[in-house]
């Protein structure tokens, strides 16, 4: 008897632990190439050079949403997909210093009464009617509304809010209270490698955050004249949600599939896209001149 | 000063390389928008996009293009996802759209999302010819490949497509799939289905199921009585969702 006392205490005690799996809704979260993460520890810095900035990768990280079965919903460059989890950071993106940054769920998700098995499970019926819906290259709508342009972080917002969940604050942040601001000067090809300042932000409180770069009107959701993206740290940091533990069960990296990161932008160099605005010719014009003027000053007597 | 002219010819190069000079009426984007889609040197992250504009040009001649990569078995099968998304927002050379879709979505060797994303298209193009397809995948092992063909045949909202539904909804196990076929049948309001999507609410045995028919029949424009028997039922539903979506005035 004094053995098997010790014995039932241990099995209540592992039998009563956290649930190892991971849960199905559950968001995901992982860091950009270089483990770089904009909005992260002030950083606030986004590319100039139109290769990195719009044909490259915005180092803004990703989100993807876990369905159950080591599987995931995610938006990335061939749509919204279905894969199996470990691509959620393929091995590719792992070796480019790609980091996981956890999952988490709503903070009240564990109260059957707000979350029955029901509701958890009408995120898998929403996510899944996305999949095979494209992927907003222009980043001028994020969250879909409708047209089925989602980026990544967009995509996971979407579905909570279908069911009724608001994981990030609608809105968009410029400056001031709610969120953080911080000068960026750019300077590369497209600037005429002339010094061109522009203020970015990250949003806190809102799901939008101003950027000001010498290719804005390429991208972004245009509001009130200026130009705005979600960024996935903006929605991990919601106090709405709260962190669920890794779970060993369900591999969330080292996959082969197609990329696994979000941001990655490539805009319609013919400035139709929409949401374009049409200055990049004036940029370009404007950059001529400069360059010309340079040109006859770098004239050798 | 060759430092100078080879500076500004460089510049020019990348700068019409980044935002070449419009065409005539915008048949040279056409064009070079079709050349970065088919070319396999290039990266899916630029061709994708392209292949995008090509959809959205309301340019018939873009089909060319998109077949072409829709019909290739070794290309990459996000870009034949893409391809065949942008054949659907053409809405142009439609038939042919619809035939390469099914023989794609019918190589054995096909990618799961290549068969979600065509499915998916199907049902934009409203391809009522495509019913043996989607019987077929209404009968697929997969449950997602199941939950698709669903989504599809209510767009296709024609008598053909209701009745594999109706059939299928008897028959199915999976409830993720059974939510999505009285969703599908649900969203086009049709009063027909009132008795169906009634006897849904109050009979299926998942929670997840019968809140979707609640939120079906909550959103007919004009209920009748059946309707609004269930949902007055479905009131003392043991789901706190199904009471909720049933909750309110009728």
């Amino acid at each position: 008897m004094k053995k098997i006392f010790p014995l039932a205490v241990l099995v209540f005690l592992l039998s009563a632990g956290p649930a190892l799996s991971l849960e199905t809704g559950a968001m995901m979260y992982h860091s950009g190439r270089g483990d770089i993460l904009y909005g992260r520890d002030g950083n606030l810095a986004l590319p100039c050079s139109p290769l990195d900035a719009f044909y490259g990768e915005l180092k803004s990280g990703h989100a993807g949403l876990y369905i159950g079965g080591r599987k995931i919903i995610h938006a990335v460059r061939d749509g919204v997909i279905e894969v199996a989890s470990e691509n959620f950071i393929t091995q590719e993106d792992l070796d480019e210093g790609c980091k996981y940054l956890g999952a988490k769920v709503p903070a009240n998700f564990s109260d059957g009464a707000a979350w029955p098995q029901e509701r958890k499970d009408q995120i898998v019926v929403i996510a899944r009617e996305q999949v095979g819906k494209a992927y907003d290259f222009t980043f001028h709508l994020q969250t879909g509304n409708g047209s089925g342009d989602f980026t990544c972080v967009g995509l996971v917002e979407y579905v909570y809010e279908e069911v009724g969940y608001d994981v990030t604050p609608d809105g968009y942040y410029s400056t001031g209270a709610g969120g953080t601001t911080r000068d960026q000067t750019y300077n590369c090809i497209i600037t005429a490698f002339t010094d061109w300042t522009g203020t970015n932000s990250f949003a806190q409180a809102a799901e939008f955050s101003r950027i000001q770069h010498p290719l804005e009107a390429l991208v972004g959701r245009e509001h009130e004249g200026g130009k705005y993206i979600f960024f996935p740290y903006t929605q991990y940091i919601q106090t709405t949600t709260v962190a669920v533990p890794d779970d060993p069960d369900t591999p969330v990296s080292g996959g082969s599939g197609s990329g696994g990161l979000c941001f990655l932008s490539t805009v319609d160099p013919g400035g139709t896209a929409a949401g374009n605005t049409g200055k990049a010719p004036w940029l370009l014009g404007a950059a001529l001149l400069l360059i010309a003027a340079g040109t006859v000053r770098f004239r050798p007597r | 000063m060759r430092h100078g002219r080879a500076a500004l010819a460089m510049f020019l190069c990348v700068a019409l390389w980044t935002f070449p000079p419009q065409g005539s009426a915008g048949e040279d984007m056409l064009v070079k928008r079709a050349a970065v889609a088919v070319d396999p040197s290039v990266k899916p992250e630029t061709r994708i996009p392209a292949i995008q504009e090509l959809g959205r040009s309301g340019d018939g001649r873009a089909a060319t293009s998109l077949l072409k990569l829709l019909n290739d078995p070794l290309e990459d099968p996000g870009i034949r996802s893409s391809a065949a998304r942008a054949l659907a927002d053409l809405g142009q050379s439609r038939q042919e759209a619809v035939t390469s879709m099914e023989k794609a979505y019918g190589e054995a060797a096909a990618d799961d999302n290549l068969r979600y994303t065509i499915l998916l298209s199907l049902g934009r193009l409203k391809a009522t010819g495509s019913l043996s397809l989607f019987r077929e995948a209404l009968a697929d092992p997969d449950g997602g490949i199941r939950f698709k063909a669903a989504q599809a045949l209510g767009e296709l909202n024609d008598s053909g497509a209701v009745g594999l539904l109706l059939a299928r909804y008897d028959e199915e196990k999976d409830r993720f799939v059974r939510a999505e076929i009285v969703r599908a049948l649900g969203k086009p309001q049709n009063p027909e289905l009132e008795p169906f999507l009634s006897r849904v609410l109050l009979q299926d045995g998942e929670a997840l199921v019968r809140w979707n028919a609640a939120l079906m029949l909550k959103a007919f424009p004009v209920l009748g009585p059946e309707g609004k028997a269930a949902l007055e039922s479905a009131a003392t539903d043991p789901s706190p969702m199904v009471r909720e979506a049933a909750g309110g005035a009728l």
